[in-house]
């Protein structure tokens, strides 16, 4: 059984034209060159005046105007999480993409938004973007910085206290965006059963079925990563979109033949995959 | 209209029902029977084919929320370890987790009469994430610091003599109840070194790994409670995890049954004008 | 220049971090040798930027004497205790193992455990049939339920069998294209960042 693991050592040279890569990575080093590439060339074209398809809908996205107009008419407040994630995951970015926008609905409509975050490197970034939001929107004034939160670094105090805000604010729409672990159910949950309008987005796959059970609407996987092009319709974001599907269909191929090869024995694919 | 009330049913009542079924089996055991299934085999052959003296690291990722569920099973894996004589490096990608490795390990080690430094090492939790996996690879003494957990140098015990990089352990065994756990070491040391990686997490997070486990990169997985309980029984130690198995299956059952009433309700009940 | 210098402070590192993964030649190495250990030591200060933060917004409750502000003062008493307690004995000290056996680890599985509650409820309020693909998950969440607790197999043989084949071959396929989705779309926001069409997180118009 464990001869098997060493024995994989196999074939771990790059060919002879990629000899400055480290072993093992040459396969990935190529996919990432080509998404850069992909990238730059789509960018380059639609700078260009050329067109590329468009993202669909996506009704999670749709329904922040619906949830922040909500709680307007309720006059109670909106809450914004980006989880409990730092700022080295990518889902953070997507999570001050969505900000940006609920930060400008909040501002234009005169609501109160609740940001609460389990990082402090995430509550200066937030609080800036709100800033700044309420700046562009000509209202500087509304802007209430006690209402960007630092709660706690610790996955379950950091809930307890959402809940709490949940019950004394009586929130009308609640937001979640971002890195979500065991506490996703407890958000959504307790968010449902004060009857807050909820939309979330993780890419966390333990978590999205209870998001699914528990909220309005939810972003599923890397949906929530084509938010800063969907909400921003800037022709440059769009590019980087339609790129990763390009990725996103390479590898599908890749997959589809590595399944027909390995059906008739030949381990020739993944061979080249492991140089 | 009795439907149209139970849809509307206090949400404490539910909680209440919840508590009776999971405190009803600790006072009346049900006994019923548990199973063994392939996947806890598995994990449990993966540990007896490792030959005795033979060094492995267990990476103890969980956070002091689980330790209901991760305790038992962090425990169930230590000891076969320690049955068989191999040796075993204590680590953790988190604090939490390297002070529960550090209570569970000295118990352990007191009653089955293990040495610190020669039997076992606890390297501790060492701040850098990643970082720290990927430093492990080249110089394991460096990554750690050249400590262990008490800060004690690390060439002052023998085990470690022959523990120079991550590749001369064995194995990498993972209790993990999220993230960071099983994919950093499969990302970082396991995939790129080719070593085997197995061990267990908490049940919810079973069926995103299940890609891992089918396609072998984890190369078995004890899932939860359950998996921890099989695996008593395989070691013959039956514990804290056996004990839980009836109320896992009255609060199951007691969920299943929310599940119908639930649906019968919303089928049965008076339906508004709007046809909804 | 507020927008620009971190954009190219994100290009230069991200450039360097990505180059260094796949190419072991020249400083590179070494390079990011250093580049870790900076990014161990700004994680740090991150936590003692987040009790700074949090000590005034509560100090400000407890000068202010708005309501609930003795909360706020034993918040900060308790914060600042433990952090000297920690700095002082270190993990392995008698008074930080009590607090954290028998304070700390009963408080968060307390959380942990509600969810089992909240799963109660949100399967009898959110779990309904109302469509085909409702209903299919319904049943496979019973099943699995069912087949994950030993009553399962009492009840009838087949539930752990069935239970087993839908989490290995429906839901790994599921898994795994949502993982591919994913993964693709973590690096291209990567890729974003690195070349500064992302500027969300610099705050006001991109």
């Amino acid at each position: 059984m464990f001869s098997m693991y060493w024995a994989a050592e196999a074939a771990k040279t790059p060919p002879p034209w990629l000899g400055f890569v480290s072993g093992g990575l040459a396969a990935q080093f190529v996919f990432v060159v080509f998404l850069f590439a992909a990238t730059y060339g789509l960018i380059r074209r639609l700078q260009g005046g050329g067109r590329v398809a468009a993202i669909r809908k996506i009704a999670g996205l749709d329904a922040i105007n619906e949830a922040v107009g909500r709680a307007t008419e309720m006059g109670r407040p909106v809450h914004f999480t980006p989880g409990i994630g730092a700022t080295s995951d990518p889902q953070s970015y997507a999570a001050f993409a969505v900000l940006g926008e609920v930060g400008k609905l909040t501002a234009r409509y005169d609501t109160r938004i609740i940001v609460t975050t389990a990082n402090a490197i995430m509550t200066a970034i937030t609080d800036e973007i709100v800033r700044g939001a309420y700046l562009e929107s000509g209202r500087p004034d509304a802007f209430n910085p006690d209402d960007i939160r630092y709660l706690s670094s610790a996955q379950f105090a950091y809930s307890a206290q959402v809940l709490g805000i949940f019950e004394r604010e009586k929130v009308a729409a609640n937001i979640m965006v971002g890195v979500f672990a065991a506490e996703a159910l407890l958000l959504a949950e307790a968010g449902a059963q004060i009857g807050a309008i909820q939309i979330a987005a993780s890419t966390n796959t333990f978590q999205l079925p209870f998001f699914v059970a528990a909220c309005d609407y939810t972003l599923i996987g890397d949906e929530m990563y084509a938010a800063s092009a969907y909400l921003s319709k800037d022709p440059a974001l769009t590019g980087t979109v339609v790129a990763e599907d390009w990725a996103k269909m390479l590898i599908l191929g890749v997959v589809v033949l590595g399944a027909i090869l390995n059906t008739v024995g030949s381990k020739w694919l993944q061979n080249i995959l492991n140089r | 209209m009795f439907w149209d009330k139970m849809q509307k049913i206090n949400k404490y009542y539910i909680y209440a029902l919840l508590v009776i079924a999971l405190v009803i089996p600790m006072f009346v055991p049900l006994g019923l029977p548990i199973s063994i299934t392939a996947d806890t085999r598995k994990v449990y052959d993966l540990m007896e084919k490792i030959p005795p003296g033979s060094p492995i690291l267990m990476s103890f990722d969980y956070t002091a929320n689980a330790v209901a569920e991760m305790d038992p099973m962090a425990t169930a894996l230590l000891k076969q370890a320690f049955k068989r004589g191999l040796k075993v490096v204590l680590f953790s990608q988190g604090d939490q987790g390297a002070v529960l490795a550090q209570k569970i390990g000295d118990d352990l080690a007191g009653k089955m009469k293990k040495n610190y430094g020669t039997d076992y090492v606890h390297l501790g939790y060492k701040p850098g994430g990643t970082v720290v996996l990927r430093r492990m690879v080249e110089d394991l003494w460096d990554a750690a610091a050249n400590v262990d957990m008490n800060g004690k140098p690390l060439s002052s015990f023998p085990l470690m003599q022959n523990i120079k990089k991550i590749t001369d352990v064995k194995a990498i065994v993972v209790i993990s109840n999220g993230s960071p756990g099983f994919v950093e070491w499969l990302n970082y040391v396991t995939g790129p070194q080719k070593m085997p990686l197995f061990g267990g997490t908490v049940s919810v997070m079973v069926p995103g790994y299940m890609p891992y486990v089918q396609s072998g990169q984890f190369a078995g997985l004890l899932q939860g409670s359950r998996g921890t309980a099989e695996y008593e029984l395989l070691i013959k130690e039956p514990g804290k995890a056996v004990s839980a198995q009836d109320s896992q299956s009255l609060s199951h059952l007691y969920l299943v049954t929310l599940l119908v009433l639930g649906n019968l309700g919303y089928f049965l009940r008076k339906k508004p004008a709007d046809g909804r | 220049m507020r927008k620009e210098l971190p954009i190219l402070v994100s290009f230069l590192f991200g450039a360097v971090v990505i180059l260094a993964k796949y190419i072991s030649l020249g400083p590179l190495p070494e390079l990011i040798k250093v580049l870790d250990k900076w990014s161990i030591v700004s994680g740090a200060f991150a936590f003692l930027f987040g009790m700074i933060n949090l000590s005034l917004l509560h100090g400000h409750n407890v000068a202010r004497r708005k309501s609930d502000y003795l909360f706020s003062l034993y918040f900060i008493i308790v914060m600042w205790a433990f952090f000297f307690l920690g700095l002082y004995q270190t993990q392995k000290g008698y008074s930080y193992k009590w607090i954290f056996d028998n304070v700390y680890t009963p408080g968060t599985s307390t959380m942990y455990g509600m969810i089992a509650f909240y799963i109660a409820t949100s399967a009898y309020r959110a779990f309904r049939a109302r469509t085909m693909e409702a209903t299919v998950l319904l049943v496979g969440a019973a099943i699995v339920m069912l087949g994950n607790a030993p009553v399962g197999a009492v009840i009838w043989k087949q539930f752990p069998v069935i239970s087993d084949w839908l989490l290995k071959i429906p839901n790994t396929a599921g898994m795994r294209g949502i993982l591919v989705g994913v993964y693709l779309g973590a690096l291209t926001t990567a890729i974003r960042i690195i070349l500064g069409l992302e500027r969300g997180h610099l705050g006001g118009r991109g």
